[in-house]
Formats: structure tokens, C-alpha cells, sequence
């Protein structure tokens, strides 16, 4: 009888490990996970999902998902994770992972503005000769 | 993408409050339970001990003397300990 946490975002998958044990919230309340658990399948409202290791604790800050549990495979899916095993740090590294994401995707959109911008400027310059 | 950071940051010191509460609580009954050992003990010492050389001395009344002494030093004993865990608060 053994649990496993499996972490997967769009960016891929952040934890694959044998855990003792996942502790995570729904729209219910807080509910924990031991090796040999019923099956579930839940909704997780943005927040912090506590498991334990070998290593000690961990935290996961979600920016929403769902956990499937199922063989022994806790499959935890989320739109955005950031893993830390520290709780006093854990909102600290969530708002450091948001304003650097922020400022990726700022970045991203100017790029593509200087190319439309550029693009314009050359079909107006080919319609004008 | 919405703003989780802050139900994160929420959740997350409520979970750290919640911890300390928990440990502080051991704490404090541990505390009480030392204190009660710090009265006690030197009582029950004072009355064997005062018991016995009440009998080798022949003079009854050395036990209640020596329990009285043992009463007052658990007292103080005990009254210190409590100043001073209520110091470090």
C-alpha cells in the first residue's frame, strides 16, 4: 500500500514522489490523504496543499485544480503551482512567481507589438510606392 | 490569470497561526505539569525526612517542623518558576 503525488501544471509535471501522506483543502473543508485512502476525485479552490515525505513537509500553493485519487496515484492537476517546503515563505514565493510571470508576459505582448508596428510600417511603405 | 497570491498568502498564515497555537498549548501543559512537581517534591521529601528524625530523635514535633519547612520551600520554589514563565511571555 503505497501514495504517490503527482504534480502536473501546463508547464509539466512539478512533483512525481512516494508521499506518507497529502493534507488538502476543497470546497468542503480540509481533508487528508493516507496510503489506502477510498478513491476521490475533488475541487481545489486556490491555496496550499500540505504533503509529507520522507524529507519532511511540503507545501503547494495552487492556483486552483483538481485531485484525483486513484491507485494509489494522488494526481494533483493545476493551472499554476509553486512547490516550497518552508510555510513562513510559501505566499512569499507565490508573489515573487506572480510578478515575474507578470513581467514574462509583458515582455512577451511588447515584442509583439514592435512587430505588428514593424509589419504596419512596411505594408504601408510597399502601398505607398 | 486571476490573483491566487493573496487567498495563498491568507491561507497560509492561518495554517501558521493555527500551528503555533497548537505547539503553545503543549508547551503551557507541560509547564503546568513541572510546576505541580516543583511543589510537591519537597514536601514529600520534608515528610519522610522529617518522619525519620522525628523517630530517631524522639521529638514529634521535628516532623511537623520539617514539613513545614519543606512546605515553604515547594512554595517558593514554585512561586519563582511561575514569575518567571510569566516573564518570558
Amino acid at each position: 500500500m503505497n501514495l504517490r503525488l503527482r504534480l502536473q501544471t501546463p508547464n509539466g509535471v512539478l512533483l512525481d514522489e512516494p508521499v506518507r501522506s497529502v493534507v488538502a483543502e476543497d470546497l468542503d473543508g480540509w481533508f487528508g490523504i493516507r496510503p489506502g485512502r477510498r478513491d476521490l476525485v475533488a475541487v481545489l479552490p486556490p491555496g496550499v496543499l500540505v504533503f509529507r515525505d520522507d524529507a519532511g513537509e511540503g507545501f503547494v500553493a495552487l492556483a486552483g485544480g483538481l485531485v484525483d485519487l486513484r491507485d494509489g496515484v494522488c494526481r494533483v492537476l493545476a493551472r499554476e503551482a509553486v512547490v516550497e517546503r518552508d510555510l513562513a515563505t510559501v505566499a512569499d514565493r507565490v508573489d515573487g512567481y506572480l510578478t515575474g510571470r507578470d513581467a514574462r508576459g509583458r515582455a512577451q505582448r511588447d515584442v509583439l507589438d514592435d512587430l505588428a508596428r514593424e509589419a504596419m510600417r512596411r505594408l504601408v511603405g510597399e502601398a505607398a510606392r | 490569470m486571476n490573483d491566487y497570491g493573496d487567498d495563498v498568502r491568507r491561507k497560509a498564515e492561518r495554517m501558521r497561526l493555527a500551528r503555533e497555537q497548537r505547539r503553545s498549548i503543549w508547551r503551557h501543559l507541560g509547564q503546568i505539569g513541572a510546576l505541580g512537581w516543583t511543589l510537591i517534591l519537597p514536601i514529600l521529601l520534608a515528610a519522610v525526612l522529617g518522619g525519620v528524625l522525628a523517630d530517631r530523635l524522639d521529638r514529634p514535633w521535628l516532623a511537623l517542623l520539617v514539613v513545614a519547612l519543606g512546605v515553604i520551600i515547594g512554595g517558593y520554589t514554585s512561586w519563582r518558576q511561575i514569575r518567571r514563565s510569566l516573564e518570558e511571555e
